[in-house]
């Protein structure tokens, strides 16, 4: 019995011997992709998410009011009583005193559907739909290229401080990346001849669809794949090609309608509808028609946008601070997408050429659009700032291009291949290196994360408050965190005079207790409010109920007669 | 275009040589250029005060782009 038993597990063991040898990448790629997940989620899986960004809070508020109120259009019944928008303090355009979202619907349908399934839902959605990017990107980099260069660019790319970043936040930049490269995908595989079904054309109709729910700029980057699509034209079927343009239509109209249900034109978003400089220089006169009006505005202001402050030819600003956003962020690796593009450009491989002239508009069109126009100095660098979450396309690009020149340097150096291994070897120190200097940096995502951890302690605390209360604080300090409980931001009180300030911030408080809300203060904010309350204010009460390294919060109310 | 080319073939075999020499120097700067983007990510002082790694930088790319410009050609041939 012992003996069969025995070689019952041995056979079983040469089978799983067999199996992971066989499978040797696919099972590595897999606990790889486990890994990015872990990373990409860090700050939830550790406890320290909240909305804490300034976008990413708005976000929220919007998602919530959706479910709440089944409504896009945020409205709050104490802001009328105040000057000041203090309960409108998160992104958003103010109209008829409510506030309309800036952010996408994509993103906000997201939230929501996130929310709906726990308070930890959304930010786990986003660093999945980051490591669906990576998957994606895997796969799209095999299609070009091959699988080696595909792994290793992966690794580059997943790794890179970008993407860990802002993985975990709850931003729109990563979902719409990594939406956009599915699609790529898909549209590769008709591109490359490897898979013509109809199925690819309707997959890669819809994942563009999606981008452009995340962000809008993605269509720009989809029309940039008109050359690639018109040197494979004969690769592919017009009926297959036409339903997929029908499809992508169809998925986006929902969109235009919401445009027109919110701000009566399908073209016109809630940011254009902020950006409100360009419709006043419109002429009345000429286009009289609202609707029309506004449509001719979109039109103006995304010209003004996107297309006339494009061409500059001050190129020493231009390196100059493309040396932070790009050479910083893969220091070893610029030189060599350089050296790869010339290499693609020289060989001219189908597939390869394709691609690079593709990613080459893309990244040109992208970087003359969003680099500062002023000389940057390494004191105006914020690296946690948009540009490195806007660059995303242009940093998968420059690894998958660096990587293939250094596949194409050992082709030519053959009889050293030990050249070839070193400098693979040096390229991972110098990035792991560099994305870990980043990472701990001031302004990284460390101390984004210990930040983070502050504000979910504060919503563990203010979570047993009275449903009612309100939080007043200030939006530089931690009020963006805070999901439980309404926030009233002094910051908004833009009265330069601290004292004078701190009398209608009193003012302000007073009307709400009497309106039997319960009041908290959380400091600190930079009026010291609770210091003027107890030097000044002899009916009320200032009461500390909480104190912690970083804040403190203080009950405040009407002293008993 | 004819003065380039009479040259071009008058000095074929020094060019040759030049493009020999270019390609190890290229293999050389790329591993110096990298072990000096390590150094940096730990003393970065050192290219501040005595080193600009720019140059260093630049002298790649010159030489990166001759190497990738001529192995076709050489392919071609």
């Amino acid at each position: 019995m012992i003996y069969k038993s025995n070689s019952k597990i041995k056979k079983i063991l040469e089978k799983i011997k067999f199996f992971i040898l066989k499978n040797k990448l696919e099972i590595f790629l897999f606990f790889f992709f486990l890994l990015i997940f872990v990373i990409y989620s860090w700050d939830t899986i550790t406890d320290s998410q909240c909305p804490f960004h300034f976008d990413s809070h708005e976000t929220w508020i919007f998602s919530k009011n959706l479910i709440q109120n089944k409504s896009l259009i945020y409205s709050d019944p104490l802001s009328k009583l105040f000057e000041h928008k203090i309960f409108y303090h998160f992104g958003g355009y103010i109209s008829n005193n409510k506030l309309y979202t800036i952010r996408t619907y994509g993103i906000i349908l997201l939230t929501s559907v996130g929310l709906l399934l726990g308070y930890k839902v959304p930010f786990y959605l986003i660093s999945l739909l980051g490591t669906i990017g990576v998957i994606f990107y895997y796969l799209f980099t095999k299609n070009i290229f091959n699988k080696k260069i595909a792994l290793i660019s992966t690794i580059f790319f997943s790794l890179s401080y970008p993407m860990i970043n802002w993985s975990n936040q709850l931003i729109n930049n990563v979902p719409a990346f990594s939406l956009f490269i599915t699609g790529l995908y898909f549209v590769s595989n008709i591109l490359t001849n490897k898979n013509n079904r109809l199925s690819n054309y309707i997959l890669s109709a819809v994942f563009f669809s999606l981008t452009i729910w995340m962000r809008y700029e993605y269509l720009i980057f989809i029309l940039f794949l008109i050359p690639w699509i018109y040197k494979t034209r004969k690769s592919i079927k017009l009926s297959y090609f036409i339903i997929s343009i029908l499809v992508f239509i169809f998925l986006l109209t929902p969109m235009f309608l919401l445009n027109y249900y919110l701000h009566k034109s399908p073209f016109t978003f809630g940011y254009i509808m902020k950006d409100i400089e360009i419709p006043k220089k419109l002429p009345n006169k000429t286009v009289r028609n609202e609707l029309l009006n506004k449509m001719v505005n979109t039109f103006l202001w995304i010209y003004n946008r996107f297309l006339s402050k494009l061409i500059r030819l001050d190129f020493i600003t231009l390196i100059n601070n493309l040396k932070y956003y790009l050479y910083d962020i893969f220091p070893g690796l610029i030189i060599f997408s350089i050296l790869g593009y010339l290499a693609i450009f020289k060989e001219k491989e189908k597939n390869k050429l394709n691609f690079a002239i593709f990613s080459l508009i893309s990244s040109i069109f992208w970087i003359f659009k969003l680099i500062p126009r002023g000389l940057l100095k390494p004191e105006d660098i914020k690296i946690d700032g948009p540009i490195p979450r806007y660059f995303l396309l242009i940093y998968c690009t420059v690894t998958l291009i660096s990587v293939f020149f250094i596949f194409y340097l050992s082709k030519k150096f053959e009889k050293i291949k030990t050249i070839h291994y070193l400098i693979i070897t040096l390229l991972i120190t110098i990035t792991i290196l560099n994305t870990f200097s980043l990472l701990t940096g001031s302004g990284g995502t460390i101390s984004a994360h210990n930040l983070k951890k502050q504000a979910h302690k504060i919503n563990l605390y203010i979570k047993d408050f009275p449903d009612n209360s309100i939080i007043v604080g200030d939006r530089r300090f931690f009020l963006h965190g805070i999901t439980e409980r309404k926030t009233l931001d002094l910051s908004k009180i833009e009265i330069m005079e601290k004292n004078e300030n701190c009398i209608v911030a009193t003012n302000y408080i007073k009307t709400i207790i009497n309106l039997n809300y319960p009041v908290y203060i959380i400091e600190k904010n930079y009026l010291n409010l609770t210091n003027y309350i107890q030097e000044n204010e002899k009916n009320l009460v200032i009461k500390k109920i909480i104190s912690e390294d970083y804040f403190e919060i203080y009950k405040i109310f009407y002293r008993e007669k | 275009m004819k003065y380039i080319k009479s040259f071009i073939e008058k000095n074929n075999e020094n060019l040759k040589l030049f493009l020999r020499i270019n390609s190890t120097i290229f293999s050389i700067i790329t591993v110096i250029y990298l072990l000096l983007l390590i150094i940096n990510q730990f003393w970065n002082k050192i290219f501040q005060e005595y080193l600009n790694i720019n140059a260093i930088f630049v002298l790649l790319l010159i030489s990166g782009a001759l190497f990738v410009l001529t192995t076709f050609k050489e392919k071609e041939s």
